[in-house]
């Protein structure tokens, strides 16, 4: 997002600020989903998370940082959400809620064949280490680049590259695992 | 694709990862277009906020301006929390150096120099009850003053012999 846009709609433009929510509410909605969120709390965090941005914009001074400074409200709403639920439900395992997150089909209008290739992706990512899941949610969900990643977690960019790449081979290597067990489980079932 | 080719010195294949990385893109933009409709019920939510925000921001127009309106409010306010914290501590390091001379601020008639400092420090009660300088302690007010201790004691004296104000 270029400086001019956001200086602009700090001061109050609001086609400046209509190209912001464009730009980045899809974004910010995919990583609050990635994250375990269901569609109606992901969506009222990316709500409540522009209602933030958009009263302290005023006094952001871009220094070509505004998506690791937008998403970083995005995960912290999150989490201080699933904190106060903690605080109202029963405990719920790490496990759980990975396994939930996997099972979630995707809720686009589009259904088809696409969409199991799509659930068995996200239930592999799902599977990842939480680091390795960093890399790759920032990565293709946030839709953020590495040096922007690089930024956004304070690493250097060689790291970063290193991780998403070995990231990328272990999803890799969880979804081939997938596929033959699949494979297994229908030859057996033949 | 063969494991030969899938594999290079145990690396995976970089095609095939690209090939990944592709599929997580196309599974962030489902993520995305998931709910229709949702930059605009975002934006609902917060154009409001924005021109809220901007309208009060004008006020002080410049984004440094302000932050440096607000470090210098909480500097000031930092400086009078301290200089009242130190005053309230100084009267107890005066009281404990002075041992039993209970110091406080005095309504002080204007006078200047060594003794305007003595007044201060000693009690005005105690100094006009003690008439011939045995409750005051000279050497507390020494190490206060800075003072020798005959200058101190004469001081006091002449102090004392005009009933602690001239």
């Amino acid at each position: 997002m270029s400086a001019e846009t956001l200086a602009l709609a700090a001061r109050g433009d609001a086609a400046a600020w209509k190209s912001i929510v464009g730009e980045y509410s899809g974004r910010v909605y995919g990583l609050l989903r990635s994250q375990g969120a269901n569609p109606e709390l992901a969506e009222e965090v990316t709500q409540s998370v522009f209602c933030t941005v958009a009263a302290k914009l005023a006094d952001y001074e871009d220094a070509g940082r505004f998506e690791s400074w937008l998403f970083r409200i995005a995960m912290n709403r999150l989490r201080d959400d699933a904190r106060r639920k903690r605080r109202h439900a029963k405990p719920v395992g790490e496990g759980e809620v990975l396994e939930g997150l996997a099972a979630a089909a995707p809720a686009g209008p589009a259904r088809g064949a696409g969409d199991e290739e799509l659930t068995a992706l996200r239930s592999a990512v799902a599977r990842l280490s939480e680091t390795d899941r960093e890399v790759i949610d920032l990565r293709h969900i946030a839709g953020m680049s590495f040096k922007q990643m690089s930024e956004h977690l304070g690493e250097p960019l060689g790291t970063l590259l290193a991780r998403h790449h070995r990231a990328l081979a272990k999803l890799r290597a969880l979804l081939e695992g997938s596929a033959a067990d699949s494979r297994a489980e229908e030859a057996r079932k033949a | 694709m063969s494991d030969q080719h899938d594999h290079l010195h145990g690396l995976p294949d970089e095609a095939a990862l690209r090939a990944l990385a592709s599929r997580l893109d196309a599974s962030g933009r489902a993520f995305a277009a998931e709910r229709s409709g949702l930059a605009d019920r975002v934006l609902a939510a917060s154009a409001p906020v924005v021109s809220a925000s901007a309208v009060t921001a004008s006020s002080l127009p410049f984004p440094s301006f302000r932050r440096w309106g607000l470090a210098a409010a909480a500097a000031v306010a930092l400086v009078g929390s301290v200089a009242v914290y130190l005053v309230g501590q100084g009267s107890t390091v005066d009281r404990t150096a002075a041992g039993v001379l209970a110091v406080r601020a005095p309504e002080l008639a204007p006078i200047g120099g060594s003794e305007a400092l003595l007044v201060a420090l000693i009690d005005e009660d105690t100094a006009l009850h003690a008439a011939d300088g045995s409750g005051l302690d000279a050497g507390a007010v020494v190490l206060m003053s800075g003072r020798s201790v005959d200058d101190v004691t004469v001081e006091l004296e002449e102090l004392l012999s005009a009933g602690g104000r001239r």
